[in-house]
């Protein structure tokens, strides 16, 4: 989640943006905000370190990643509890000691720790997350060894599944941080994996991904067109669609339906309780 | 009164004569075109040798309705190595001479399919066979000259007795582990199949009835019970008309395709090639010409096939053709002809006719052909070497996709492999090297499933069908179930009839049904 940093005749703060808009809102409260993050929030709104634009907080597990997003550097502040990064660009660089932090995860009958660095993508709602991972695990065939996984992030969705099935997974994803988290949580859980760096809107390398028994995409809100028409190649014998927008999600279905995949299941996950955001998950298996 | 019941009891022992005895009860007999050439595993290639052998013997492995090895004698194996495989083998299994199997029979008939000595027309598929190593009673090893992902397939392969193996070629007797142990053959009865451990099943009788029409006949009459293949397609309706005939069939692995050779000058630009595929409505020749029977192919393995690629299908569209045809600088001239082709064929009518009208389709877009008619021995004979411009041909009995190697890799141009009409792309001769070299049957099927994604696109062949696997069977045979490659072990799933009983159907718990 992503705070900005607002100025008014009070002061600095931290709010969201307005809808379509740059103007940062003041808010004294926010119901889809979890209350730990509310406190987290009142403890540094009057302390934000000169030259901070956004503050990106990620709640996992054992812990919460605070990420100040600023042009020039930034000192930590005392007493937060929190793990500190400066984030320039697209590097974040810890301020201060930080420790691994992780989401846990059912995988199978059991759960897992993934490891989560500020810079990984991870699903904005720790519940909501553990609902997507087990019906991911749901909808895998029987005779699962091979899950290629577009949009990977850190193995979020594929480590847990390779996991329960002791499948192989070879992923792709064009932010190297998630990538890094990938192939480390990859080798603790003792999972075979490939994760390959590409751009999934550009014109990637098809043949890694092709033959895989399921594919999971789970990509950004404008979707996943160039994978959908990249399919026909990759022949994966089922597909999970993952989309946090179901207009584009509706757009990837007529492209999936012409690649010769048909819809079989879907599920609604209210992922972000008090918004407007629906997860529309989609189970597609060849015609 | 009397007289009455006399002529009652009469007509009862009239058609107490007209049904089988208790014997023949127990006899199924099955019409063939011709007998097998030989009983011997280390020398069945034709299919009628194959079925019928593969009754009385069984192999190390087996290949399951997805053509991947199974457990058969050898109940597990291991790779110690990427170049070694170890078999463990089953205990208790009995030939039907009553001697257990063991590791030593393996190795001896193994050995003699290598031996050059022996002539075996199986030698080929062992080549990578470099040592055969007996390690006790119960385990055998194999160490290979490279690693080979294609063996497993070959070792279906029957065992013999070590005796057995170690001598010449014995044609009509044998003995295996399988189900059934030869009887009787002779010109005049047939080849008679005994059960060798389950006596609920039925005495086999193979017998040889030449003529199509004959056998079609003789299966009404209740004189054979089971026929696969070799029917003639317009006697298909007939048989349907008799209830107490049960017709089937089953897509066959038999790929009917056309070839095309990539080094003509016109034929080298794939949108000729694809304008050729568009013109043709395979939808139409299957119904007109196969009375329906085939079912639409994309690749030479079937759906089903653990390694088959899923393609789109490859539709008609005559006037995408002309467009293709015009983008690639082929527009009509005189006569409304584009450019001129050969199409050879062998002198079979039906391939005949098949020629006939795909020349018509190609004509409708401007294509003038030649259809060219050869007796099979100079057909098959221009097609290896590589002389032709468009071939019609199947291919036969493929299950393992090693084939892909033989028809696409850049090394097997004639005269030395099947790529007879010179397809050459370096991605996919990588793509065949990293699948013969990988040991892992999924990461095969991977590389195998890019191959003939490229082999669709590049239309090295037009796809026509598989056809069909055709069974017509009278009552006591209505369960058999026809398998894809033709093989007759759905024999082993019908069962005789209770001795004293009235109840009639299979106990093989499968229930008659038409599939038509």
């Amino acid at each position: 989640m992503r705070w900005h940093v607002g100025h008014d005749d009070k002061g600095s703060y931290l709010g969201f943006r307005v809808h379509a808009g740059h103007q940062v809102i003041r808010q004294s409260d926010c119901p889809a905000v979890m209350p730990e993050l509310v406190s987290l929030r009142r403890s540094i709104e009057s302390r934000i370190p000169d030259g901070v634009k956004s503050v990106q907080v990620t709640v996992l597990h054992d812990g919460v990643h605070l990420v100040w997003e600023s042009e020039q550097p930034v000192e930590p502040l005392d007493g937060l509890g929190v793990n500190q990064w400066w984030r320039r660009g697209s590097r974040s660089r810890p301020l201060g000691g930080v420790r691994t932090l992780h989401d846990c995860v059912p995988a199978g009958g059991q759960r897992i720790l993934l490891a989560i660095g500020p810079d990984a993508f991870v699903q904005g709602e720790g519940i909501g997350n553990v609902e997507l991972v087990s019906q991911i695990q749901a909808w895998l065939p029987d005779d699962c060894r091979l899950i290629a996984d577009l949009f990977c992030g850190a193995g979020n969705l594929s480590l847990p599944a390779a996991v329960a099935k002791k499948a192989e997974v070879v992923g792709a994803e064009i932010n190297g941080g998630s990538l890094r988290d990938a192939a480390y949580n990859a080798r603790r859980l003792n999972v075979q994996a490939r994760f390959l760096e590409a751009d999934l809107f550009g014109d990637f390398k098809s043949e890694p991904f092709a033959g895989a028994d399921v594919m999971i995409i789970d990509p950004p809100r404008k979707g996943c067109r160039q994978v959908c028409r990249m399919l026909p190649r990759m022949m994966p014998r089922r597909v999970i669609l993952v989309s946090c927008d179901s207009a584009s999600a509706g757009r990837d279905a007529a492209l999936l339906h012409e690649a010769g995949y048909r819809l079989h299941a879907v599920r609604a996950l209210d992922l972000f309780p008090w918004s407007g955001h629906v997860e529309a998950m989609s189970l597609w298996l060849p015609a | 009164m009397a007289s009455r019941l006399i002529l009652f009891m009469l007509l009862g022992v009239l058609a107490a004569c007209g049904q089988p005895g208790e014997q023949e009860s127990r006899v199924l007999t099955i019409g063939m075109a011709q007998m097998p050439a030989t009983l011997d595993p280390r020398y069945a290639t034709d299919a009628y040798s194959v079925r019928v052998q593969e009754l009385i013997h069984r192999g190390l492995v087996r290949l399951d309705e997805h053509f991947r090895a199974v457990p058969d004698l050898a109940e597990a194996w291991e790779h110690p190595s990427r170049q070694s495989i170890r078999f463990h083998l089953r205990h208790g299994i009995r030939f039907h001479d009553g001697k257990e199997l063991t590791a030593k029979d393996v190795a001896a008939t193994l050995k003699a399919v290598c031996d050059p000595a022996m002539g075996s027309p199986l030698r080929s598929g062992l080549q990578s066979v470099n040592r055969i190593v007996v390690e006790d009673t119960y385990t055998l090893r194999l160490d290979l000259s490279r690693p080979d992902a294609a063996l497993l397939a070959h070792l279906n392969l029957g065992i013999l007795p070590e005796a057995l193996a170690l001598a010449p070629q014995q044609a009509r007797s044998t003995t295996g582990c399988g189900a059934y142990r030869v009887g009787e053959w002779t010109d005049a009865r047939g080849l008679k199949l005994e059960p060798a451990f389950r006596k609920e099943l039925y005495t086999l009788r193979f017998l040889r009835v030449k003529d199509p029409v004959t056998r079609v006949l003789k299966l009404v009459r209740g004189e054979l019970d089971l026929v696969q293949n070799d029917l003639p397609i317009h006697l298909i309706p007939f048989l349907r008309r008799h209830k107490a005939i049960t017709v089937r069939r089953m897509p066959s692995t038999t790929f009917s395709y056309l070839g095309l050779n990539l080094r003509d000058p016109h034929l080298k630009d794939v949108r000729v090639r694809q304008a050729l595929a568009l013109a043709i409505d395979r939808e139409k020749l299957r119904r007109g010409l196969m009375a329906g029977m085939p079912r639409l192919a994309e690749t030479v393995l079937p759906p089903g096939h653990w390694a088959a690629a899923p393609l789109p299908a490859t539709g008609h569209d005559p006037e995408r053709a002309e467009r293709l045809l015009d983008e690639a600088g082929l527009r009509r001239g005189e006569g409304g002809v584009r450019f001129r082709l050969t199409y050879r064929t062998s002198t079979d009518p039906l391939r005949m006719r098949l020629a006939v009208a795909i020349a018509s389709m190609w004509k409708r877009i401007g294509v003038e052909t030649r259809i060219e008619s050869m007796e099979w021995g100079g057909f098959y004979a221009r097609i290896r070497q590589g002389d032709f411009q468009v071939y019609a041909l199947s291919w036969v009995g493929i299950v393992d996709p090693d084939v892909y190697r033989w028809i696409l890799h850049s090394s097997m141009w004639p005269p030395k492999g099947a790529n007879r009409g010179c397809f050459a792309d370096p991605e996919v001769d990588a793509w065949l090297d990293q699948a013969a070299r990988a040991i892992n049957a999924d990461e095969r099927r991977r590389w195998y499933l890019l191959v003939q994604r490229k082999m669709h696109e590049a239309y090295v062949y037009i796809p026509l069908w598989y056809e069909a696997v055709v069974v017509a069977a009278g009552k006591r045979a209505s369960a058999f179930r026809p398998r894809s490659d033709g093989s007759l072990l759905g024999l082993l799933e019908l069962t005789q009839p209770p001795a004293f009983g009235s109840n009639r159907l299979s106990r093989s718990g499968i229930t008659p049904s038409k599939t038509w």
